[in-house]
């Protein structure tokens, strides 16, 4: 029988949070309010005509006109650059994910090699930016890892599986869920298994794997390593409204993370995903700023923080919208971001994108 | 029907208007439809391939006008605007009913084609908003706490408070419970992008509640 709108999928009470259940329990009593059986028929409009075509179509013309006339007199289109920055600095070659496939590309989005394998996810890149880890979705929400090297004339040798894989109810998709440590001798994924969010760290070489596992399934992301190998940090909530930054000393004798501040800023906005700089002093952070006023839209930028007190340091950039990484270069300087499946940069606190094409799951340089 | 007569009848459907108009006469559905019909004159398979479009079409009004209007309703706010966002889509669908030839995508076509619409209504309101600033939707109104219960309107509060698309991807996942590939189809994003707009969209509303992820 097929699935009509409204119909709730059988969903265990006990797999919701808090806020799912009231999210549901709302849409259920709005949806209440408007009973069977009470709409109007459909009404269909008459036929068109086409007595407006020709003025319709001249006026189009006339607008084509002057829009180009306005353009190639100077004016300014709103269209963000294309390309403009392209390796205008920064690493050469940007390791996507698009479509399933693993693609090495220049920085202009043009493929220059498909590497072997498909169902890819999500890549990380290590700090000689020439080592890449790419996770696979298998079934069962099983994924596999594979490490890829490029060689000294930029050709990627044959994924290597790592002997390791790691199963998680909430999925790999969110690239923000993996990340490399910068020496590449491990990998970390966050996310939910059997309703308790977890931190899990694998060893690259070996497969072994040590895992956090919290009492709660509380939603968990923002994977980063620290420079030196040894700091996990994400964003995990211990419970109520405290959502908070978390850093986890992985060669300790017993995992418990500390937490650096909470996501709220003081002026109404969230902290979506943060990041090592490759100095490790500082993060990086992506804050979706509070709505103001009319605006539907959150305004979306990146911030720089203390890695020590999670304060502002006062560098800034904005963001068109909403990204859903924050991977820097090796100076630090330049970030890739994705928004709506677009590959963009962030040089020095301007934003530019990268590359027209909109299929991009992950990508890391 | 006769005891032992086939489900389907060995003669083909009336193709063409013919079939639009038995269709719509079956359905209840107002006329209007079937004088705005325009079978394609191409040849006798484009008249079969438009009535049995316009059938679909007819058919999946029936089943999920209800569904779609509590949905827009969710986004908009109000049930006027939700029943046209809904008539608007069906009747745009049903003028490009040339091009609907494949029925498992005609649902997607209009659910799309509803947040579609659902988000032009509230740019025009914004607009209305900045220049007036009278505007407040019935459901998370004041006056619609007595019928939703406060606890239920400050959920939708809070939703408020969401950028459009976190919004949006709340209201498909949580209310017409779709799952990651359908919220892409009809937003118009990547699944991966649907997973972490709803993550940050929970987040961000367990932060207006005051509670847990």
């Amino acid at each position: 029988m097929s699935r009509t709108e409204g119909d709730m999928r059988n969903e265990s009470s006990a797999t919701l949070t808090r806020t799912e259940e009231r999210l549901r329990d709302a849409f259920r009593g709005a949806a209440e309010t408007i009973e069977p059986g009470t709409l109007a028929p459909l009404t269909a409009p008459r036929a068109r005509t086409w007595k407006w075509a020709i003025p319709i179509a001249v006026a189009g013309t006339l607008s084509l006109i002057l829009v180009g006339t306005s353009l190639l007199a100077g004016g300014t289109s709103r269209a963000p650059d294309t390309g403009s920055r392209v390796l205008s600095g920064g690493p050469q070659r940007i390791l996507a994910i698009r479509g399933g496939h693993a693609l090495l590309e220049d920085g202009a989005g043009h493929q220059i090699v498909r590497i072997a394998g498909n169902h890819y996810e999500a890549v990380a890149a290590t700090n000689d930016r020439r080592v890449f880890f790419l996770a696979a979705s298998a079934s069962g929400g099983v994924y596999t890892f594979y490490r890829v090297e490029l060689g000294p004339d930029g050709t990627p040798a044959r994924p290597a599986k790592l002997p390791a894989t790691v199963r998680l109810d909430s999925g790999l998709g969110k690239p923000e869920s993996f990340a490399a440590s910068p020496d590449g001798s491990q990998l970390a994924v966050v996310g939910n298994l059997d309703g308790q969010a977890e931190a899990t760290v694998i060893d690259v070489r070996t497969g072994a794997r040590r895992t956090w596992r919290t009492p709660s399934g509380n939603a968990i992301s923002s994977a980063t390593w620290s420079p030196d190998n040894r700091t996990l940090g994400f964003i995990w909530s211990p419970g109520g409204d405290r959502q908070a930054l978390h850093l986890l000393d992985t060669r300790a004798g017993r995992l418990v993370p500390r937490v650096l501040r909470s996501t709220a800023t003081p002026d109404g906005g969230l902290i979506n995903i943060f990041a090592f700089d490759p100095g490790g002093r500082t993060l990086t952070a992506q804050v979706q700023g509070a709505k103001h006023g009319p605006h539907d839209d959150a305004e979306y930028q990146l911030v720089r923080l203390s890695a020590q007190t999670g304060q502002p340091t006062g560098w800034t950039a904005r963001l068109p919208g909403d990204s859903f990484f924050v991977k820097s270069d090796p100076s630090g300087n330049r970030f890739l971001q994705i928004i709506d499946g677009r590959l963009g940069r962030v040089d020095n606190g301007a934003f530019t994108w990268t590359s027209p094409a909109t299929d991009y799951t992950d990508a890391a340089w | 029907m006769k005891m032992g007569e086939p489900k389907h009848r060995s003669k083909p459907p009336p193709a063409g208007k013919q079939r639009i108009r038995e269709v719509a006469r079956v359905s209840g559905v107002e006329s209007d439809i079937v004088g705005a019909m325009r079978p394609p004159r191409t040849s006798v398979q484009g008249h079969e391939q438009a009535g049995d479009a316009s059938a679909a079409l007819v058919s999946l009004f029936r089943e999920h006008q209800l569904g779609l209007t509590r949905t827009a309703l969710m986004i908009v706010g109000d049930r006027a605007t939700a029943e046209d966002a809904v008539q608007d889509a069906f009747a745009e669908a049903h003028r490009r009913i040339d091009r609907l030839t494949d029925p498992d995508r005609m649902l997607p076509y209009i659910r799309a084609s509803v947040v579609n619409r659902c988000r032009s209504v509230l740019r025009r309101r914004r607009i209305a908003f900045s220049a007036a600033r009278v505007h407040e939707p019935p459901v998370w109104s004041a006056e619609s706490s007595v019928i939703l219960g406060e606890d239920r309107r400050e959920v939708f509060l809070a939703l408020q408070r969401l950028p459009r698309r976190q919004r949006e991807a709340l209201v498909l996942r949580y209310y017409l419970d779709l799952g990651e590939a359908e919220i892409a189809d009809v937003m118009g994003i990547g699944r991966g992008t649907v997973r972490s707009t709803t993550a940050r969209a929970l987040a961000a509303l367990a932060k207006h509640l005051g509670e847990q992820a």
